[in-house]
Formats: structure tokens, sequence, C-alpha cells
């Protein structure tokens, strides 16, 4: 699973270190996202650029996420599932036979 | 490590900052319109002559003698390839026929059937297995094409058209019952109660 993550050594030091360090949006129990955060976990959509408190740690990480899901584990999961339920069905025919007229 | 995992743990499941929902809702939509085409691009290659006929196992044997037979070439130009008659249509049976065929990849890795000999020890066997599918859903994949009630009995030889309209007519024999060696030779019948 953590093959598709980026190695370790990619990450900025400054955010990828330290468990107490503000890094992403703060918040290091995990809890409620939108909390009293040092900022804002989602800027302003008008002008990121401008904003110097914009993750772009953490904007990296959701786009790779994304593409992930997307592109990796979900095709992964669905031919998974479907090679799972073609090999039931086929233990199910050794003890039924062969598929018979309509079934 | 730990903590890559769990910072991509909390980018999954908290909302996103940076994307809206309208890229990912897309991007994942449109990801899945590509997967499924090429899944089932590849899942049709896998019933195609060209593969089917890629190992010199098919292609040596059963390939070679289906070719003089009338579902190879014909008038009409017709051809019922491997899978019209081998993989069920249903998708259901299709996946679970797909999976069996890992027992195929066996043993082609293995070499279960390497030469001319192995094949003819084992057509037997190999016969058997189809003859049954096809006693079993009623010569389903012969009816995919040869419909019942399309038939003209006039057209036929006597002795078809009688048999036609009567044991098949009446569901006490089954394509198959009689119509075995058409497409591929015949094992020693000998071996076979009638």
């Amino acid at each position: 699973m953590s093959a598709a993550r980026p190695p370790e050594g990619t990450q900025p030091p400054p955010l990828a270190e330290g468990r107490g360090a503000a890094r992403e949006a703060g918040n290091p129990g995990g809890g409620d996202p939108v909390s009293t955060e040092p900022f804002d976990p989602a800027p302003p959509q008008h002008g990121p650029r401008a904003n110097p408190m914009v993750d772009r740690q953490r904007r990296k990480e959701e786009l790779r996420t994304w593409a992930f899901l997307t592109f990796v584990m979900a095709p992964v999961l669905a031919v998974a599932i479907v090679v799972g339920y073609g090999f039931l069905v086929w233990i199910f025919q050794l003890f039924s036979g062969p598929p018979t007229y309509g079934g | 490590m730990r903590d890559l995992i769990r910072r991509y743990w909390r980018t999954l499941t908290r909302p996103s900052a940076y994307y809206s929902l309208g890229f990912l809702t897309i991007g994942g939509f449109i990801g899945g319109v590509v997967f499924w085409g090429a899944f089932n691009t590849a899942l049709e290659f896998t019933n195609t002559e060209t593969f089917c006929t890629g190992c010199h196992e098919m292609r040596n044997n059963p390939y070679q003698e289906l070719q003089p037979t009338i579902h190879f070439t014909n008038r009409s130009g017709v051809r019922a390839k491997c899978s019209d008659c081998h993989v069920p249509h249903d998708w259901t049976n299709k996946m679970a026929r797909k999976m069996q065929a890992s027992k195929e990849v066996w043993g082609w890795i293995f070499g279960t059937i390497d030469t001319r000999d192995e094949f003819l020890d084992k057509r037997l066997e190999l016969a058997r297995r189809e003859w049954s599918r096809l006693k079993a859903n009623d010569s389903l994949e012969c009816r995919n094409c040869h419909l019942y009630d399309s038939m003209d009995f006039t057209r036929q030889s006597k002795r078809g058209g009688f048999a036609h309209s009567t044991a098949l007519d009446g569901g006490t024999k089954t394509c198959i019952d009689c119509h075995k060696g058409i497409a591929h030779r015949l094992p020693n019948m000998a071996e076979v109660l009638p």
C-alpha cells in the first residue's frame, strides 16, 4: 500500500518532521478539522499565492491521495472483487455441477 | 514511515482543502469510465481467437481440427470462434469460467498438454467435460446461434427433421446428445457408454 506514496526524503523537512509541529492544519489530535488552529486549513479562494500560509504540502498530499485512490486503489479493488466473485461462483459450481439452462 | 501513513490517512479522511468537489467527483467519474472501458476491452481480448490460439497447445490441436469444419468456414462466412462455444455469455458464468481458466494457465506453465500425444491422451477427459457442460445447460452455447423456433424441418434431412421435431422438441434430447464431434475430432467412442 505504501509503495505508491512518495519516499520520505522528498518531503520538505520542516513539514515532515516534528510531532508537535504545526504542519498541515496543525491538528495533532486528528479531531474536528475545523478548530481553533494557528492558521486557516482552507485559505480563501482569492489569491492563494498571495497567502503565505498556503499549505503546499497538504495540497500535494491531497492530489496524490486522490490520484492513488482513483487510478490505483479503486481499479485494483474492483478487479479483486470481480476475481473473488468469479472464484466463488466456480467453487459453488464444483458442488452444484456446471451451470444449467437459464442460470 | 508511521508518520507518513498517518499523514496520508488524515488527508484521506478529511475534506479536501484545495480541490473542489467538482474536480474530485468528475475526476473520479472519468476514472471510473476509463477503468470500465479498459476492463471490458481486456475481458473481450481474452475471448478472441488470437488470444486462445496464442499458445501452441491450442493452436496445434483444437484449432487445427476446427478449421475444416463448417463452424470455421462456410458459404455465409459466419464463424464460431472458440469463446462462442466454450465461454458462457452470461456475465456471472463468464467470470466463473475466466477464473476457472487459471487452471489452464497452470497447465500452460507446467506443460500439461505439451505434445500431440498428451493431447490425444487427454481428449476423452476434455471432451467429457464439455459434453457434460452442454448437457447441463441444454446446449446453451449452441442455442445462442441455432434457434429451435427458426428451424425449417422441411429443409433438413429426413432423419434430422424427424429427430428435431420429436426428441429435441420434446426436450428428451439436447443438441449435444447427437452432435458430438462437430467442431473437433471425436475421442475413441468405444470408451464412451451410449
